[in-house]
């Protein structure tokens, strides 16, 4: 059940990245670049979220480079909210 | 210590991110970002729960059922997305 | 017949980044094909028939891109602007603008509302398999 979950939320983010950065790489829009690699570190973090929990659950404790991640794919996502989400006038 | 910190500044960080899609909504009136204000919304209050149920405890994994109705809600906002773009001449 | 060069890159970011409506684009010719003369806005209003108020918005927001210059004279009523660009590659781009949109005037005003005026929009519109082009 648990399983299910992380990748589910693995598979959305990574469909979320997917379409964000292949459109970004068709029209140029830099929001969709930064929005796309939140998704991608917020994949990875889920990935990492599955390794933590299911592979390897008592080996290590990946706790700070999942939080790490999403901590990371947010200040790029929070950073293209702000200055390209708009157009200057 | 360090770990809870960056729960924090995750926190917040879905908090500001779901706060620009609110707003981004009131000026577009796309549904797509009020969906997604809301599963970011969702997100932050995952980070909110995971910092105060004990990561040894049995039923921790179910938190993570927080973060697939976010990743949920996101599923239906691009669904609901490509419905509406059919329904459109 | 539509050529198949593309419009030039100056063009291209010139809009994106100075015009944000066709008005703004039909006030910004009108001025720019006369420019020994000076114009107030119930001038451009009688050429430009949408609204005086609008007209008014649309000289002003040219003036602070550098596009135009004004002079007052006795009140906002009498208020006149004229096409003086503050840069040789503005007046450049702003020529080669004008023949763009005689060649090709669809293509120019869909570049106006095209996703890079709009990054929100370019966002929504990422997550739709099937794209309308």
């Amino acid at each position: 059940m648990a399983a299910f979950v992380y990748i589910l939320c693995t598979l959305t983010s990574s469909l979320c990245a997917g379409l964000l950065l292949s459109n970004y790489r068709r029209t140029g829009l830099r929001l969709l670049f930064w929005s796309g690699a939140c998704f991608v570190c917020l994949a990875v973090g889920n990935v990492l979220l599955f390794i933590d929990r299911i592979i390897l659950p008592t080996t290590v404790d990946l706790t700070i480079w999942r939080n790490s991640a999403a901590l990371t794919g947010l200040a790029l996502l929070i950073y293209g909210l702000i200055w390209d989400a708009e157009r200057m006038k | 210590m360090f770990n809870q910190f960056l729960n924090g500044a995750i926190m917040t960080g879905f908090l500001v991110a779901g706060l620009f899609f609110l707003r981004f909504n009131r000026r577009t009136h796309e549904r797509l970002f009020a969906i997604f204000a809301a599963a970011f919304f969702v997100l932050a209050f995952e980070r909110i729960v995971l910092a105060f149920v004990d990561p040894t405890a049995e039923f921790q994994p179910y938190v993570y059922v927080i973060r697939l109705m976010a990743f949920l809600l996101i599923i239906i906002a691009i669904v609901d997305k490509n419905r509406g773009a059919r329904r459109q001449p | 017949m539509e050529s198949h060069v593309p419009v030039p890159e100056s063009v291209v970011r010139f809009i994106a980044s100075h015009i944000r409506s066709l008005e703004q684009l039909e006030v910004l010719l009108l001025l720019s094909a006369q420019p020994h003369r000076d114009w107030t806005a119930a001038d451009v209003y009688n050429v430009v028939r949408s609204s005086e108020a609008s007209i008014f918005e649309r000289l002003d927001e040219l003036r602070m891109s550098g596009l135009l210059s004004s002079v007052e004279s006795g009140g906002s009523v009498a208020k006149t602007y004229r096409f003086a660009p503050s840069s040789p590659e503005l007046a450049a781009v702003t020529d080669l603008l004008a023949h763009e949109h005689k060649e090709r005037r669809v293509k120019i005003v869909e570049l106006i509302y095209s996703p890079q005026a709009e990054p929100l929009k370019g966002f929504a519109d990422a997550f739709k398999f099937k794209k309308d082009k």
